[in-house]
């Protein structure tokens, strides 16, 4: 079930075009991450979500209520939506318990509940003992937590988050992230994360909206996300690629790393549907495409096929139907990360091409300058060019 | 963590968002943003209020025919009053720029023994009214007169407007900048000329502004030294000579000085911004430990607080009890006392109310137009008391055939504008203390504008405020200027009453309102002094 349904969403600030036209639908229980660069739009989304900011034409549904759209405009404080900014904005003024408890006020709340669900939250977030302290007593991870606590002290329909983790270090940020996603996901609490931050979105969210030029650009779970991108900008944007020219035939490719097999496509489940070129369809015959060979897809030996006792030429059972004894290529860097290495080869065939990436594990020490062989595993995804 | 049965989404709550009718608000012009136009209205019907001294002003030169103003201006007089004006702001500012920094640095960034109490000390004679210091000097030693008197009563009387900016601005510096000064090899005098004096530059030059307009506007300490300034002389003219052109035409040469000076202290502060990049929790910087050095700081503060303080509270004493039973004789001092009192409330309320829209405008809602609407109330800095005082008496006289003149309404309005740019300094430094991003927090939590106003905005805001209305209060019940151009005929003020006595030469008489006035104004400035205070700690609290 969609919670959050957002259509035709159009803003701009003077002369710049921050949405436009953008689509995008949450589904209820989810934890969605909205990833774009910095200035794409995505806080300026979240804050119309929350209806800090009015949309200039679309319309922005939370559960079966029109939050925003054509002449009708639910100010913030109806749509029960949970806001998490970036610096936490904790009221100063209040102890950690009173900002928790700011939401609860009325005569709906009685003292005895209130307080009960302001120590059971903040035990939730694992703060029982800082209840009396004030904000600049705690260290930013704490604070965020609280405020994490204050927003879902109203049971929101919907939890927005903008970069909650950007402000704090990188020891922290691992820790607190799990913390408050574990939270989210026992609570069944609908989250959308915004963030520029590539691996945070993919570790945290179970589905990724990619915003760019205004609008989502694909919508997938992480895996999809990175094993199918909609075109070759988001396979450069989501990790590492190589993306190598090609010619399509039915369901292989022919690359300069031989032939290698194409994964279908699947239409339905193609995100945002922003232009993206489906392939192995109704093409007939041979057509030009690009190819997308991700660095791990990529199997690396030293020494060249042609010489003798080289390791590769005896590996058995080489994987993607390779055509060919595999590419001779000379090594133009090296990085070690310990658990891998990535290893960038200049292809011997095309010494002015783009030098290909591999990811290898961190075993072998390969000095640069020394020949490989480089092998692909496929199935791999290609879009077909268009002649111009 | 643990699993905790809060977290079950169906917890309690409001039903689905919307659900319940009211929450549907039909944006009346399609999809607008709010713009906030009775805030804007309110703005501007004050700015025109604001105004209205000076198109009086401009209105009486353009009606009197350019010739009479231009035979008025162009006279050896105003050459004369224009070079004694002049050098005597030049010498007063740079002694209080010296003064008020020194003490600032040396309170601030060094160990000396007792600086809890010196800070205090040091600003308390900012409450003591200019012209009672003059009274306490004159009165006690006959060779201070002219230049030489109203150098040295006015230095000692507004120094701590340069220390009190500069105070704040020390404590709130960034101790990185001179730590990294100092590792780039940079020595303690060369950080402190470069970094410091750098860091503390906007407050100095906001300081001197203050100083250089109070210098301008001075009326009462300068009449008792006998020193001759353009507002002592346009005082003369409409309360002595009755004559009111000649006021108006001194008036506009006062003001144009005055745009001068603004206009300076605004060129000279755009070329360096200080910025402190990071919002990182604050550190404290370092005293410098005196060691040889602490017996001359010891005794230049002692000098300092003994001369701006201890003389004039001591020539108050002593005349008093010089006068003996006869300082006493007057009934008016209860009566004074509370008229001042009410003036003073009524005006430092309405300044302060004024200047909550124009401080809302241009906090949260940053705009050309009302950009340009808030710095047009600026204007109002360059009219001395006596100008606004002025153009309220001509307009009524000519306009409303005497309606109005010299009653209690008239002279409030006059404290409020004349007051007001201080009200709204005060009024948008606590507004900054409520970021929008707090207001949108509570409002996404469930809670409505007013309620976010009540339980926020106005909490975070509610010292800053006060400080606002107390500064407001501070001023007017110590001001002599407008007060003795406007005041209601048969009604004193305490600093009118004052004057009277003063100028009959009854010092024994004077005596007891001077000291009036000194413990009166001391109560706001001790909470000003508490505000200034806490806006260094609570940067630390924002974080």
């Amino acid at each position: 079930m969609t919670l959050l349904a957002v259509t035709g969403l159009d803003k701009r600030f003077g002369a710049h075009q921050v949405l436009a036209g953008l689509n995008l639908d949450v589904p209820a229980g989810s934890l969605t991450a909205i990833l774009g660069p910095s200035g794409s739009g995505k806080t300026t989304l979240l804050r119309i979500l929350a209806g800090f900011e009015h949309a200039d034409s679309g319309t922005v549904r939370i559960g079966s209520a029109i939050a925003d759209g054509p002449g009708v405009f639910l100010p913030p404080e109806r749509r029960r939506i949970g806001y998490v900014p970036q610096e936490g904005s904790l009221f100063p003024h209040l102890t950690v318990a009173a900002n928790v408890a700011f939401g609860l006020s009325g005569r709906k709340w009685g003292r005895d509940r209130r307080s009960k669900r302001c120590a059971d939250l903040l035990e939730a977030v694992g703060l029982g003992g800082l209840a009396r302290r004030y904000p600049h007593q705690i260290s930013g991870g704490q604070q965020q937590r609280v405020a994490l606590a204050r927003a879902l002290a109203i049971a929101p329909e919907v939890v927005l988050l903008d970069e909650p983790f950007a402000s704090l270090d990188a020891n922290l940020r691992a820790s607190v992230r799990a913390d408050v996603q574990q939270l989210l996901k026992q609570s069944g609490t609908t989250t959308v994360l915004v963030t520029h931050d590539q691996d945070e979105a993919l570790s945290t969210a179970d589905r990724v909206a990619v915003l760019r030029d205004g609008r989502i650009a694909q919508c997938a779970a992480p895996q999809e996300l990175y094993s199918r991108p909609v075109d070759a900008d988001m396979a450069r944007f989501i990790g590492e690629a190589n993306l190598v020219p090609g010619i399509l035939n039915g369901s292989s490719v022919q690359t300069l790393l031989g032939l290698l097999a194409v994964t279908g496509t699947d239409p339905a489940q193609d995100g945002a549907g922003a232009g993206a070129s489906r392939n192995g369809s109704d093409g007939p015959g041979h057509r030009p495409a690009m190819v997308l060979i991700r660095p791990e897809q990529v199997e690396l030996v030293p020494g060249t096929p042609g010489t003798p006792g080289a390791a590769g030429a005896a590996e058995p059972g080489l994987a993607g139907g390779g055509d060919s004894g595999g590419l001779t290529g000379r090594i133009t860097g090296y990085g070690y990360h310990g658990h891998d290495a990535v290893v960038t080869v200049q292809p011997e065939r095309d010494p002015q091409g783009p030098p290909l990436t591999v990811r290898t594990l961190g075993g072998q020490a390969l000095a640069p300058g020394s020949l490989v062989t480089l092998r692909a595993r496929g199935p791999v995804i290609a879009w077909p060019q268009h002649a111009d | 963590m643990t699993s905790s049965p809060v977290l079950d989404r169906r917890g309690p709550g409001p039903g689905q968002p919307g659900e319940d009718g009211p929450g549907f608000v039909a944006a009346k012009k399609a999809r607008r943003a709010r713009r906030p136009r009775a805030l804007t209205a309110a703005a501007m019907l004050i700015a025109a209020v604001l105004a209205l001294p000076l198109v009086f002003l401009l209105v009486e030169a353009s009606g009197s025919g350019g010739g009479a103003d231009a035979r008025l201006i162009f006279r050896p007089l105003t050459g004369e009053l224009l070079w004694n004006t002049v050098r005597l702001t030049v010498v007063v500012t740079a002694l209080c720029a010296v003064i008020g920094t020194a003490a600032a640095w040396c309170l601030e960034r060094t160990n000396v023994p007792g600086r809890k109490i010196w800070a205090v000390l040091v600003v308390v004679p900012l409450a003591i009214p200019d012209f009672v210091v003059s009274f306490g000097w004159a009165s006690l030693w006959s060779w201070i007169h002219g230049f030489r008197g109203a150098v040295i009563v006015m230095t000692l009387a507004v120094y701590p407007l340069v220390y009190l900016p500069v105070t704040a601005s020390l404590r709130g510096a960034d101790p990185g900048q001179e730590e990294v000064a100092r590792s780039l090899g940079s020595g303690r005098v060369r950080t402190f000329v470069r970094i410091t004096l750098g860091q503390a530059r906007g407050a100095i030059l906001g300081g001197c502004l203050l100083v250089a307009m109070v210098m301008l506007a001075e009326y009462g300490a300068f009449e008792i030294v006998g020193y001759q300034t353009f507002t002592t002389e346009i005082f003369t003219e409409i309360n002595v000579a009755f004559s009111l052109p000649a006021a108006c035409a001194l008036a506009l040469v006062l003001v144009l000085l005055s745009l001068i000076v603004l206009g300076a202290e605004g060129k000279l502060r755009g070329r360096g911004r200080v910025s402190r990049s990071g919002a990182l929790a604050q550190r404290v910087t370092a005293r410098h430990r005196l060691r040889r050095s602490r017996i001359p700081v010891l005794a230049g503060l002692t000098a300092l607080t003994g001369l701006s303080l201890g003389v004039p509270v001591g020539s108050a004493i002593y005349w008093m009890a010089a006068g003996g039973r006869d300082s006493l004789t007057g009934v008016s001092m209860p009566m004074a006392a509370l008229t001042t009192a009410l003036y003073g409330l009524l005006s430092a309320g309405l300044a302060t109310l004024m200047a909550l829209p124009v401080a809302l405008l241009a906090v949260r809602h940053p705009g050309r137009a009302r950009r340009f609407l808030e710095r047009s109330t600026y204007l109002v800095l360059a009219m001395p008391g006596v100008v606004i005082a002025l153009a309220l008496s001509y307009f009524t006289e000519r306009y409303l055939g005497g309606f109005g003149y010299q009653t209690a309404p008239l002279l409030i309005l006059a404290y409020a504008i004349m007051f007001f740019p201080l009200a709204l300094v005060g009024v948008k430094a606590s507004l900054a203390r409520a970021p929008v991003s707090l207001d949108e927090v509570a409002r996404s939590l469930g809670q409505p504008r007013l309620k976010v106003l009540l339980r926020v905005t106005l909490r975070l805001t509610g010292p800053g405020l006060v400080a606002a209305f107390c500064l407001v209060f501070l001023s007017v019940i110590t001001e002599l200027t407008a007060t003795l151009i406007l005041i209601p005929t048969g009604v004193q003020t305490l600093a009118s009453q004052f004057w009277v006595y003063e100028t009959n030469l009854s010092y024994g008489q004077a005596a007891p309102f001077a000291l009036v006035m000194i413990a009166v104004a001391a109560i706001p400035s001790w909470v000003l002094g508490r505000f200034f205070d806490r806006g260094a700690a609570y940067p630390r609290m924002m974080t």
